[in-house]
């Protein structure tokens, strides 16, 4: 209606993928795509939307967070909006309806 | 000696003898055995000044103080010589079985010396070794001179050991490597052509009975047990359940994939070359090495497509990346083959990825043309063109000549802007299959690198140990050069010890202890550390004094451009470079103009005397 504000939806939607053996970590056993949206409060970071991952997937939990000795982005690296993300500061970055992550296995050897 | 053999086998082709000449414990002290050892050989018996052809130049391969042990991944052998890319220090190292086996022989190490007036292979077997007529063999790729000296002497699949070079490294192809154990390759450097110059076709070794002493021999199995374990969680298991096979969909994403040659980092087909896919898809049955449990080895069949029925191994993820996306080719099956065929002419995958995929550039942008190719079209993609010119280049035959000699040499002679299409180093050191311009810390190790290769390993077990910066930002130049120069000879003690990375990732707690449980010694972790900085800088002072000085340490053009697409494209490390440089030299104790490690870093290694 025309002069009538209309209300911000609490939460906002993000698109998810998860590459290679990272998705065994996210309880899928098959070379094909994962890919899904994950509801997220808005305002949320990065690193709150990881974190809320990590709830519900115990696996992703232990192997992302159990470590405080581990960087997080040794094992996972993250790809936001198609820009790789180096430093643990670019997670705060907020998110907004629409934006896309992919989280891929942190490797070095070569 | 405990965890030793005391002995190295002298070959000396010209004259057609072999002599045992006795390690001492000492030696061992100080370079724990593989890539140390033979950088101290290197330094003391072969003229900087000599050419890599020269056959005054020797050829070291060596086990360590670990090898033979139930410590996974101690199968595995170091090579050291003066290589034909750099014209300077060279360590590569093959996974398989003949590091142990080298050891049941009754040997820590070989060095081989001297021209052969005809073709021979070594035959190592319990209670001795001998020289025998390698001429029937001339010619054969590695599996077929595997096959053919097995069948000779009466052994079965893994019952002997054996690495050779193929018609590249007969052909002394300057990127030609040492392949055995059905693939296992030690490819940096030209060390094939070393061999070949040597007229040395193979060295093959007995699985004789072990007798080898161990000073504790259940802390051993504690450990073995320890560093398996190690290996299963370690980086999220990946690498002990895949392998490198399923690493091209995990690298496109980071902007880490090598594609078309560096002009964009987007390559859509990268689920294609899942090895998740592929294993279930194609024949696949694992082929472990030596005393390892994981399943990082394969052999595999293709069973679709228009390859459909070539056996072969599984390639490792640097041959995906070279002969799929590097040269723009989409089909698995192909990779399969390239890989292969690549591998059993004697060729090192990265050098030869990129210079095809250097071929097919200039191709589509005309510096190259049909009748400058013998005919081929070289256009991206292209499978059976590029088998035709890698058997020519094997063979030095036509245009294959040339570009024998690896993509710099054969850009600089082309000339032009063909040069800055190129992916080298400034050294001659070849990179792995990866986009390092989203991998800054690789392409400054790959850069500076004084063994042809990896000295650095970003992803220790302990980053405090090693002083990584931790979180570290990948892109940010002086986290970078502290990982880089914190970090140095993390690698190279698994290169000295000869334990594969994969089953070891830098555990250098656990190494110390396995070291100590196999000799009897008491070396603290910090003495452990010390021997991988002592060999990075012994390798370095050599190459010093074969010319290869400071001003040479440069990325090409290309090879450090800024990327015109994918996730890194705003983070150029061209402008950072000189400063990384300075901040580098200094960290790692060397003079920024004449590259010499100074007079504290030589005391400090104890390498004092080797430096004059």
């Amino acid at each position: 209606m025309a002069g009538t504000k209309v209300k911000e939806q609490a939460t906002i939607k993000v698109s998810i993928e998860v590459m290679s053996w990272l998705k065994e970590d996210f309880n899928h056993d098959g070379w094909d795509k994962l890919v899904f949206d994950q509801e997220i409060s808005r305002n949320s970071s990065i690193m709150n939307l990881l974190q809320q991952l990590a709830q519900r997937y115990p696996k992703f939990n232990r192997k992302a967070f159990a470590d405080a000795k581990q960087n997080l982005l040794d094992y996972c690296a993250v790809v936001f909006n198609g820009t790789f993300l180096s430093s643990l500061k670019d997670l705060n970055t907020k998110l907004k309806e629409g934006d896309t992550v992919k989280l891929t296995p942190g490797f070095y050897g070569g | 000696m405990l965890g030793s053999t005391g002995k190295v086998l002298r070959v000396d082709l010209t004259q057609g003898t072999l002599k045992d000449e006795a390690l001492d414990e000492a030696t061992l002290h100080k370079y724990l055995g593989g890539t140390g050892l033979g950088a101290k050989y290197l330094m003391e018996e072969v003229n900087p000044k000599l050419d890599w052809s020269d056959p005054k130049n020797i050829l070291f391969l060596g086990s360590g103080v670990l090898g033979g042990t139930r410590i996974p991944g101690c199968g595995t052998i170091s090579f050291v010589t003066k290589g034909a890319m750099t014209n300077g220090a060279t360590s590569s190292q093959a996974n398989g079985n003949f590091g142990a086996y080298l050891k049941w022989c009754g040997y820590d190490a070989i060095i081989v010396q001297g021209v052969s007036p005809t073709w021979k292979y070594l035959y190592l077997h319990e209670g001795g070794a001998e020289l025998r007529d390698a001429s029937q063999l001339v010619g054969k790729g590695s599996w077929e001179t595997e096959d053919a000296i097995k069948e000779e002497l009466g052994y079965k699949e893994r019952g002997m050991s054996v690495f050779s070079i193929g018609p590249a490294g007969e052909n002394m192809v300057r990127f030609s490597g040492i392949f055995g154990d059905r693939g296992h390759a030690a490819a940096h450097n030209g060390l094939g052509a070393v061999m070949g110059s040597k007229k040395l076709k193979a060295f093959a070794a007995q699985r004789a009975p072990n007798k080898l002493q161990f000073a504790d021999p259940p802390k051993l199995g504690e450990l073995a047990k320890k560093t398996t374990e190690g290996a299963k969680a370690f980086g999220g298991g990946g690498v002990f359940n895949w392998g490198t096979s399923r690493v091209v969909p995990a690298a496109e994403p980071a902007g880490w994939l090598p594609v078309r040659n560096y002009t964009t980092d987007v390559f859509s087909e990268k689920d294609l070359f899942d090895g998740q896919r592929l294993r279930s898809l194609f024949q696949s049955q694992n082929y472990p090495c030596y005393g390892c449990a994981s399943h990082h080895y394969e052999l595999m069949t293709v069973t679709e497509g228009p390859y459909k029925g070539f056996f072969g191994k599984e390639p490792e993820y640097e041959q995906w990346a070279a002969w799929g996306p590097q040269i723009w080719q989409k089909d698995p099956g192909a990779a399969v083959v390239l890989s292969n065929e690549c591998d059993n002419l004697g060729m090192d995958t990265n050098e030869a990825g990129w210079l095809v995929g250097w071929v097919m550039e200039c191709y589509e942008k005309g510096a190259l043309k049909k009748e400058d190719l013998d005919g081929l079209e070289m256009t991206w993609g292209n499978v059976e063109a590029t088998r035709a010119l890698l058997k020519k280049i094997a063979n030095r035959e036509g245009c294959g000549d040339m570009l024998a000699e690896g993509v710099k040499r054969a850009a600089e002679k082309l000339g032009g802007e063909a040069v800055n299409w190129a992916i080298f180093t400034g050294k001659g050191n070849t990179p792995r299959g990866h986009d390092h311009r989203g991998r800054w810390v690789e392409m400054l190790d790959t850069v500076v690198s004084d063994c042809s290769t990896l000295q650095t390993q970003m992803l220790v077990m302990n980053k405090d140990l090693w002083k990584m910066p931790n979180p570290m930002d990948v892109f940010n130049p002086d986290h970078v050069v502290q990982a880089e120069a914190n970090s140095t000879g993390s690698m190279t003690v698994c290169d000295c010890l000869v334990q594969c990375w994969f089953t070891s990732f830098c555990d250098t707690e656990t190494q110390t202890e396995a070291i100590n449980a196999a000799t009897g010694w008491k070396l603290s972790v910090d003495d452990v550390m010390k021997v991988g900085r002592r060999t990075v800088n012994l390798m370095r002072l050599y190459n010093l004094k074969c010319g290869l000085t400071p001003d040479k340490e440069k990325p090409s053009p290309r090879y450090c451009s800024q990327p015109v697409d994918g996730p890194n494209k705003d983070k150029p490390i061209a402008p950072h470079w000189e400063k990384m440089m300075d901040q580098y030299y200094q960290l790692m104790g060397w003079d920024r103009k004449t590259g010499m490690p100074l007079p504290e870093t030589l005391k400090d290694l104890d390498i004092e005397d080797l430096a004059k």
